[in-house]
């Protein structure tokens, strides 16, 4: 275990003074932490923007593509949302389905709404992928309620 | 593991005089109150604390993020089986963001996006943007995962390199490697892309390569076309190889399911493979938003289903929402299909906000003898301040499991912010690129 610890600090170190050079070298602004103009609906960044940021534009499908500009472009996503917001979904370890939180954003698309103990064991054999990024090898304690 | 103790101890003594010249504070406190019944009639009454809240200087150079929740049952009777009390700490890190370059650094518990990794880590991170459109990021630490065993011996780590060009594309790569009691668990290599070659077309995908299996786990992609006056057309790609997509799970369900073969002895054979092709086109009207969708699941063992629907929805962030979808899941055999339908209505009224939610799921196959399952749920909310908000709501149920389920919810939401009266740094340059 001393080993691997030591072989990440090396990395970490290495990543640090990396970013250091960098940072004194390439001296682009960085992104804005917050949206300079407020955004109080699902925004559709395609109407101002046609580069990259159009892609995060929040249309009827995107609670099913979001998973590809948070692997790209977090730090876009942290313009607007907080780590809660996400938190309410991918946890690690949750108790309450995200659809009993929020039953008053019914236009949310909030998974396992309704009776889903019935439901999965469909949805489990047609997709099982599916289950796996939420609960694969986190947040399923009450998986392990029946399968023991 | 000490020395990265040490390393983190030594970082926070360097770094916290250095913020202390200013803290903003602000987050949220969600309280809630649940009253329903377990499958085996036990009765739950659990009050959550769901508490996040950030702290730093005026700058938002140094952050530090938390989040987690705490429960206590009300009641006497056990909760699953488990303690009358627990919680989980989400999230707790200390964030440096430089003025330039987007370059970061966390230190603590948080979660890592990027290319193959969606991870909870307790450890360190950081990444830039570097020269001609390129970004590197890196990550190390103890994974936070379902407790199989001890964490003695686990660590993670991995980065991600990418390259880009303004609005045309993105394409990164990166690898992760985990170990597991000192063994290794997962290496996983990947691919991301964001093409967008016109600004009415976009693709986006990423590839999964499980590098201790020596074969491809899971590509999924994501074409995006339109809008075309008021048409979008958006086509789904997934293909996934169970023995190489699941291999690391720790969910006993997924675990047992590949280990029983042949399929004959379980849902899931490991040598299955899932290919998905799905076509969602959708009409835009304004508020008001018109789709139909259709999925097609093509296996290798299990033969194929079907999923496919439409949905018709209204939103408008002032006065509140409506929709009803109608969808068919087709699976190849008979417990492999159902209806669904489902109708919302949301609407505001200045600070009161009203919900109702009907959901139907009829099943061409009796589950513990019944063949439909219905919900419909009830809420309300009231704006007592621009910063405090209660609501309740009470859901009826009867399905497969519950002849007549009753669970009712209250819930307090308070936003605070405070700011300090210390003098703020010098004001930093901020841009957007």
């Amino acid at each position: 275990m001393k080993n691997s610890s030591s072989k990440i600090l090396v990395l970490f170190m290495l990543a640090a003074a990396l970013a250091v050079v960098i940072v004194a070298c390439v001296g682009t602004a960085s992104m804005a932490t917050k949206h300079p103009v407020a955004v109080e609906k699902m925004p559709l960044c395609s109407a101002c923007h046609n580069d990259w940021r159009a892609a995060l534009s929040h249309t009827t499908d995107f609670a099913t593509r979001h998973k590809f500009p948070a692997a790209q472009q977090k730090l876009a996503c942290a313009m607007c949302h907080k780590d809660s917001f996400c938190a309410d979904c991918h946890a690690n370890k949750e108790e309450l389905k995200p659809s009993d939180k929020y039953k008053d954003s019914p236009e949310r698309a909030m998974p396992h709404r309704g009776d889903y103990i019935s439901q999965h064991k469909i949805d489990g054999k047609i997709n099982p992928a599916s289950c796996f990024p939420c609960h694969g090898r986190q947040n399923n304690e009450r998986c392990r309620v029946c399968h023991l | 593991m000490r020395i990265i103790t040490r390393f983190a101890s030594a970082l926070l003594v360097l770094i916290l005089p250095a913020a202390s010249w200013a803290a903003d504070l602000s987050g949220q406190s969600r309280t809630y109150l649940q009253y329903r019944e377990a499958t085996d009639s036990t009765k739950l009454l659990p009050l959550y604390e769901y508490l996040d809240f950030r702290a730093g200087d005026k700058s938002e150079t140094f952050l530090f993020h938390f989040g987690g929740w705490y429960r206590y049952d009300l009641k006497d009777e056990s909760f699953f089986g488990k303690d009358k009390s627990t919680g989980d700490l989400q999230y707790a890190y200390l964030r440096y963001r430089s003025a330039k370059n987007n370059a970061y650094a966390n230190l603590g518990r948080f979660v890592v996006n990027q290319g193959v990794a969606a991870e909870h880590l307790d450890g360190a991170a950081a990444g830039t943007d570097l020269w001609g459109g390129f970004e590197i990021s890196a990550y190390g630490g103890i994974p936070v995962e379902t407790d199989l065993d001890s964490r003695s011996g686990d660590s993670l780590y991995g980065g991600r390199i990418s390259q880009g060009l303004g609005g045309l594309y993105r394409i990164g790569l990166s690898y992760l490697h985990e170990k597991n009691d000192s063994i290794d668990f997962r290496k996983e290599e990947g691919l991301d892309l964001w093409f967008r070659p016109i600004n009415s077309a976009e693709l986006v995908g990423s590839m999964l390569y499980n590098a201790s299996t020596s074969a491809n786990a899971l590509t999924s992609l994501y074409l995006t076309l339109g809008p075309f006056e008021n048409l979008t057309l958006r086509t789904q790609y997934m293909a996934v190889s169970y023995k190489d997509y699941f291999t690391t799970t720790t969910l006993n369900t997924l675990s047992a399911f590949l280990l029983s073969t042949p399929s004959t002895t379980g849902p899931l054979d490991p040598n299955e493979k899932l290919a998905l092709i799905g076509e969602e086109a959708s009409l835009s009207f304004g508020k008001t938003n018109i789709s139909v969708d259709y999925k097609k699941y093509d296996y290798d063992i299990a033969g194929s289903a079907d999923y496919y629907g439409a949905k018709i929805a209204y939103t408008d962030a002032q006065y509140g929402s409506s929709g009803l979808a109608l969808h068919r899941m087709d699976g190849e055999t008979k417990d492999r299909q159902y209806s669904e339908y489902r109708l919302y209505v949301s609407r505001k009224i200045q600070k009161v906000d009203l919900t109702a939610d009907a959901l139907l799921v009829k099943y061409d196959v009796e589950i513990n003898g019944v063949k439909s399952a219905y919900t419909v749920a009830l809420a309300g909310g009231y704006a007592l301040s621009p910063k405090i908000k209660v609501g309740a709501d009470i859901e009826y149920a009867k399905n497969p499991y519950y002849d007549k389920d009753v669970r009712a919810f209250l819930k307090l939401v308070f936003n605070f912010d405070f700011a300090s009266a210390a003098p703020a740094p010098p004001a930093r340059k901020k841009g957007r690129n």
